[in-house]
């Protein structure tokens, strides 16, 4: 029950502080001071404070989503294996749980974009539905991989990868950790997939869906954000924690973790420009292909000797 | 990846750390500070914009330009359609008056002053009768005084915000001394729909010692020329410095002075001084008496819902309305890495949706005064509006075409007022900052 | 004699002109193959006369002519369907004066009524409209941007303007000397355009100022074109997210600027140049200065372009992105850096007798897109940083010289013109007096004028998202165009 409650208050503080790390990191490689790693608290605090707006031609559909895509990802959170690699509900099959709720919370901000009845917002929902078609079945082969390796159905499979596979499951681990990462950067629109910082409304994907959004709404769209780029760092660090350590030292760990992958992506960031849009498909399969020989080794590990 | 380390090695980090403080290259023209006990005062044609006056001091005008035009309109209803509901605006709520009731207790930020038919009515009914009002020691009003109605709301005397009238309204009392020995007074009440109708308006012959009935506790009294000629005509010299009308004013507006330099001489130096923005647009005009170190700390008044709600974070939507895109450039390298403008949490963002206030550039030509108008109502509520160079302050060099339409900016409050031409990003980053933190 | 031919900065009376007819002036300019830079009207009594200006950039000379239009005549034969250079004089002279050129293909437009006009559509089954602007998402200028899409792929892009149309030739009519207001014609080009309109005045005065002066107005232009190229190469990383790019460009931007500064008391020379001559001098420190700074800014930019034409991932984004071919370059008339990069090699401080300048024209591979209009750029800096090295040399033997001088009146009935080579391209400034010695007509024609239609071009077939990479390569002017 203790560990929790830790693991609620890290779900709902770590990812802005995950934010403003990433934002640090980039201003450090820009030779900027740069925003406090609290900024996006500050930011969110002022949203909360405003009214919003909307426009004449957007229907109930655009004045519900926020909340609907905010909950689905609270709710998909659940499932996911945190500081100590037991997710909230541990339930048989959770990751499939997880990638639904999630597709329902994308399915509302889809058609909340539809509905402004914006060609930009229109443009950004057929980029983000287009990667999300591509990302998903490879999420569902790379956990797979990991059920049928570790025969155990639950999310928490993932801390029992490591140590009981020997160097072969480092291997896995290592593809597995690629494989997630590049889903990190589609979902959490970074780049090279999309430019989180971007002032030009015709290549933004994520950001040009809530360009409509305003006030409270826009607030719970990117704390549920930065909540679901934190949640594929949380099944990366699950990844690298082996099972049966005390709490004491796996939460911190994780933490620590987290950290570094929010590091890592702000390093990325300040180091690549971002790919042009067709190319961007070739960098996602890159993905599915990691994806898939996960699957392959596996497949080789349980039938192969 | 290697590269950008060894990159990053060559180029040391370059942002301003104490942007308070900033240095200044002494040959930036910024705050001018003038003394016309030199001789060599320039004529006043040497200025493009009109920025340099020597003689009466210029009024800022907030009047609605169209007022006088249609004021018969209103008075012809008044007399013969009394049931009519028709308004006139007459102008918007100066920052200072607003600041000034606001310490009495009220709001009025944002409100207009407007004339309405039953208030025109009520003030012929009441005030405008020979056999009523010589009996209680006041002169009937007649038409014309309804023209002077702007000049005593934009330069009264005294003000009394403590009435109230019969149903409970707030009202404003303004008195004026004119010029013609009477004194005037016009009554405003507080409507809820953000404005301030004028209620009723008297006058009576000026009978008590002018010199102890002015009250001049009003930054616009001192300033305005009407006042100033007139109190030196009939009353004896209230302000020392206007003995006479011999005597000249030497004033620089910054909401018109493009920095250029083709004034300066012993009686007009540019100081390197950067922080000339103001919450006020009288403010901006520098005469004799001001100093740098005075304007510095008096120039940015805050409020407290800004401060509360944006002194961390401040996201702004810039719109350029037929600028020269100078202050464009000087507003994009205020995010570059010397001035480093986000640290502050102060960003330019996308969206209107996304802002807290719109920055306005350019002296709004006719084509854009539709977009800038839809862009401030996309703003959420609360918001701000800064107007950033000569341009969007005043017209600047662009003052006198006819393809401007500046109506937007006679519609809504101005909260800070950011002048140069083009602005300099420490201008405008020192100037959003105080604003928003109060410091 | 059909033209008058004279060079740059050289007045003539308005007599001079000859009169030619339109058939004339088509048939002419088929036969000369120079380039139209100047097509406008003025009203003349009830006639309107039509003044046409065309440079030969072989040999340095402009030729001159005008057409008159009495009261009855509203219309003539478009000279755009045969020569599209002319599409956008034309579609200004139909707006300003309402004289309509028959056949004109695309008569749509320039600068005002732009909601009253219905825009260009494609029917098709999967083709989808988006539409951008005026505001846009960054901070910019106002512009309209129609782009007919089939999925991600761009079919033709309409670009609308206007929305910065102040009037400013009617203001700078209005005026004997506004060098503040030619400042503002456009705010990225303030000495490029302050230096045409000084020449432009100084000609009809018929004043003729020092060679130090001279000397020091070049040397601004110089650092003005190092300046915006070095923040166009920081813009261009910043759109394909290229952090270091963005970054480094723009700190060593602040360095040129800030050493304008100390020239002039203004970060982008403001006030610096009046007709007459300038008001500062570049005394001896703040030449070594200058010289310090510009070493130190070829390294960086040096160092910082050489990291980012090796990084995959940024040339990927550039090559073969917004490509304009040479043929479609000349067709359209496209002028300046943005010509170059496609191969049109014309720079009007080469090709117009300028005896201060000593530059050759650029070898490089131009091949019209995005990754060419990057390394132009890097190579003009270069170029430049040459020019004013040698610039500041020769202003040493001009010490004892005054930086200004007194100007005289305007010369009744004159005609005179200047070109500028700003760092965007040719600037031609135009002016006409009458006969009490009063401009009666000023004719501003910037680069971006001739060249936002290359815009248009660049974009066609390739992805929406490139779009703003395109735009900045080109970084063409909003209110330079609009006025």
């Amino acid at each position: 029950m203790k560990t929790a409650v830790i693991n609620l208050i890290i779900l709902l503080i770590v990812p802005f502080l995950m934010i403003g790390v990433i934002k640090k990191t980039k201003a450090f490689w820009a030779g900027r001071k740069g925003v406090s790693v609290f900024q996006p608290f500050y930011d969110f605090i002022r949203l909360m404070k405003k009214e919003a707006v909307y426009s004449e031609t957007t229907s109930p559909v655009f004045q519900i989503a926020p909340v609907i895509i905010f909950s689905s990802i609270i709710f998909a959170a659940l499932f996911v294996p945190m500081s100590t690699g037991e997710p909230f509900i541990n339930i048989p099959f959770g990751f499939i749980i997880f990638s639904y709720v999630l597709g329902f919370g994308k399915f509302f901000s889809l058609i909340s974009a539809l509905d402004t009845g914006s060609s930009f917002e229109g443009m950004g929902a057929s980029r983000e539905a287009c990667f999300s078609t591509i990302v998903e079945p490879a999420f569902f082969i790379a956990m797979g991989s990991v059920a049928a390796l570790t025969k155990i159905d639950g999310f928490d499979n993932l801390k029992m990868i490591m140590g009981n596979s020997g160097t072969y499951g480092v291997l896995i681990i290592a593809l597995l950790i690629i494989t997630l990462f590049i889903m990190l950067l589609i979902e959490g629109c970074r780049v090279p997939v999309d430019d989180p910082a971007t002032h030009l409304e015709l290549t933004m994907i994520h950001e040009v869906m809530i360009l409509d959004n305003s006030g409270v709404d826009l607030g719970l769209i990117t704390w549920g954000a930065a909540i679901k780029m934190f949640l594929f760092e949380a099944l990366i660090a699950s990844l690298l924690i082996p099972a049966g350590l005390p709490s004491l030292i796996s939460i911190p760990l994780f933490l620590g973790i987290i950290f570094i992958l929010a590091v890592v992506v702000g390093t990325v960031e300040s180091t690549m420009a971002r790919f042009r849009m067709t190319h961007v498909f070739e960098f996602i399969f890159t993905m599915s292909i990691t994806a898939l020989l996960v699957l392959t080794l596996v497949t080789y590990g349980i039938y192969g000797n | 990846m290697f590269d950008t380390i060894k990159l990053k090695y060559h180029q040391k980090s370059k942002y301003i750390k104490d942007i308070k403080n900033a240095p200044m290259r002494e040959q930036f023209r910024g705050f001018p500070v003038l003394d016309s006990s030199f001789d060599d005062v320039p004529d006043e044609t040497c200025c493009p914009t009109g920025a340099l006056k020597y003689g009466s001091l210029p009024v800022i005008s907030e009047v609605n330009p169209d007022y006088i035009k249609n004021l018969r309109i209103i008075i012809d209803k008044a007399k013969n359609n009394p049931n009519e509901r028709q308004k006139l605006a007459i102008g918007k709520v100066s920052n200072d008056l607003a600041l000034k009731a606001k310490e009495h207790g009220f709001d009025i930020f944002g409100y207009i002053h407007d004339l309405d038919v039953s208030g025109v009515r009520h003030a012929y009914l009441e005030h405008g009768m020979e056999k009523t009002e010589i009996p209680r020691g006041q002169i009937p009003i007649t038409d014309d005084d309804f023209e002077k109605i702007p000049d005593v709301l934009y330069s009264y005397d005294e003000i009394d915000f403590s009435g109230k009238n019969k149903t409970g309204l707030d009202t404003i009392t303004y008195k004026k001394h004119m010029s013609d020995n009477t004194i005037f007074y016009v009554e405003e009440i507080r409507t809820g729909k953000q404005t301030l109708t004028i209620n009723t308006l008297y006058k009576h012959k000026n009978t008590g010692n002018p010199r102890t009935s002015v009250k001049n506790d009003n930054p616009l009294s001192s300033t305005g020329s009407i006042i100033i000629s007139d109190l030196s005509k009939n009353f004896n010299p209230v302000v020392s410095k206007c003995e006479g009308t011999a005597k000249k004013i030497l004033s620089i507006d910054m909401g018109k002075c493009t920095f250029c330099g083709n004034c300066k001489c012993k009686a007009i130096q540019f100081t390197n001084k950067y922080k000339s923005a103001s919450t006020s647009r009288e403010k901006l005009i520098i005469t004799e008496n001001t100093t740098a170190e005075d304007y510095e700390k008096t120039a940015i008044q805050s409020r407290k819902e800004i401060i509360k709600a944006f002194s961390k974070s401040l996201k702004l939507r810039q719109v350029s309305a037929a600028g020269c895109n100078g202050c464009e450039m000087e507003l994009n390298a205020c995010s570059n890495c010397n001035f480093d403008m986000g640290r502050f949490g102060i960003d330019f963002v996308a969206s209107p949706r996304h802002a807290d206030g719109i920055v306005v550039t350019g002296p709004v030509s006719e084509n854009m005064a539709w977009a800038l108008e839809d862009c401030y109502k996309s703003v959420p509520n609360p918001k701000i509006v800064i107007l950033a160079g000569a341009c969007a302050i005043s017209g600047g060099v662009f003052q006198n075409s006819s393809k401007l339409n500046r109506e937007f900016l006679e519609k809504y409050p101005i909260d800070l007022y950011i002048p140069g031409c083009p602005i300099h990003p420490l201008t405008f980053i020192n100037a959003v900052l105080s604003y928003i933190t109060g410091k | 004699m059909n033209w008058i031919i004279i060079e740059n900065n050289e007045k003539i009376n308005l007599s001079q002109i000859p009169e030619i007819t339109i058939e004339r002036l088509r048939e002419d300019y088929k036969e000369l193959k120079h380039r139209v830079i100047g097509f406008f009207g003025k009203n003349e009594n009830e006639n309107i006369r039509l003044y046409v200006i065309l440079a030969d950039d072989n040999e340095g000379k402009l030729y001159i002519s005008s057409v008159l239009f009495r009261d009855n005549e509203k219309s003539y034969d478009s000279l755009t369907k045969d020569f599209p250079a002319f599409h956008n004089f034309e579609r200004e002279f139909y707006e300003e004066f309402g004289i309509e050129p028959l056949n004109h293909p695309w008569l749509k437009p320039l600068r005002q009524n732009q909601d009253k006009y219905s825009f260009f559509e494609m029917k098709g089954e999967d083709v989808h409209e988006v539409a951008v602007g005026p505001i846009h998402a960054g901070v910019i200028e106002p512009g309209h941007f129609r782009f007919m899409c089939q999925g991600e792929k761009v079919y033709e892009l309409e670009i609308m303007l206007g929305y910065q149309h102040r009037g400013v030739e009617e203001l700078l009519t209005k005026s004997k000397a506004n060098n503040r207001l030619a400042e503002s014609v456009c705010g990225d080009t303030v000495i490029g355009h302050n230096t045409a309109y000084s020449q432009v005045i100084e000609t009809l005065c018929g004043t003729s100022i020092t060679d130090k002066a001279q000397i020091i107005r070049r040397i601004a232009l110089e650092l003005e074109r190092i300046a915006i190229h070095i923040g166009d190469m920081g813009a261009i990383a910043g759109d394909m997210a290229y952090l270091p790019g963005a970054s480094i460009f723009g700190v060593t931007r602040t360095l040129v600027i800030n050493t304008m500064l100390e020239i002039s008391g203004s970060r982008f020379g403001r006030g610096l140049i009046d007709i007459g001559g300038v008001n500062f001098d570049i005394k001896e420190e703040i030449s070594d200065k200058i010289i310090k700074m510009l070493t130190e800014v070829e390294k960086t930019v040096d160092k910082m372009t050489k990291v980012m034409l090796k990084k995959p991932s940024c040339l990927s984004r550039m090559e073969r992105t917004g490509t304009v071919t040479k043929e479609q370059a000349q067709a359209i008339g496209a002028v300046g850096m943005a010509a170059r990069s496609s191969g049109v090699m014309i720079d009007s401080r080469i090709d117009f007798k300028d005896k201060f300048y000593k530059l050759e024209n650029l070898r490089f591979s131009a091949l019209g897109d995005v990754y060419s209009r990057f390394y132009l750029r890097y190579l003009e800096i270069k170029q430049s940083v040459e020019a004013v090295k040698d610039l500041l040399k020769i202003l040493k033997e001009h010490n004892n010289e005054d930086l200004k001088v007194e100007i005289g009146d305007l010369t009744p009935n004159s005609f005179a013109i200047s070109i500028t080579e700003g760092w965007r391209g040719e600037i031609v400034h135009c002016a006409i007096t009458d006969e009490n010695g009063k401009i009666s007509r000023y004719k501003i024609k910037d680069p971006s004028f001739n060249n936002w239609y290359m815009l248009s071009l660049a974009v066609r077939n390739n992805g929406i998202s490139d779009f703003p990479l395109c735009n900045k390569s080109f970084n063409l002017s909003y209110c330079g165009n609009d006025l």
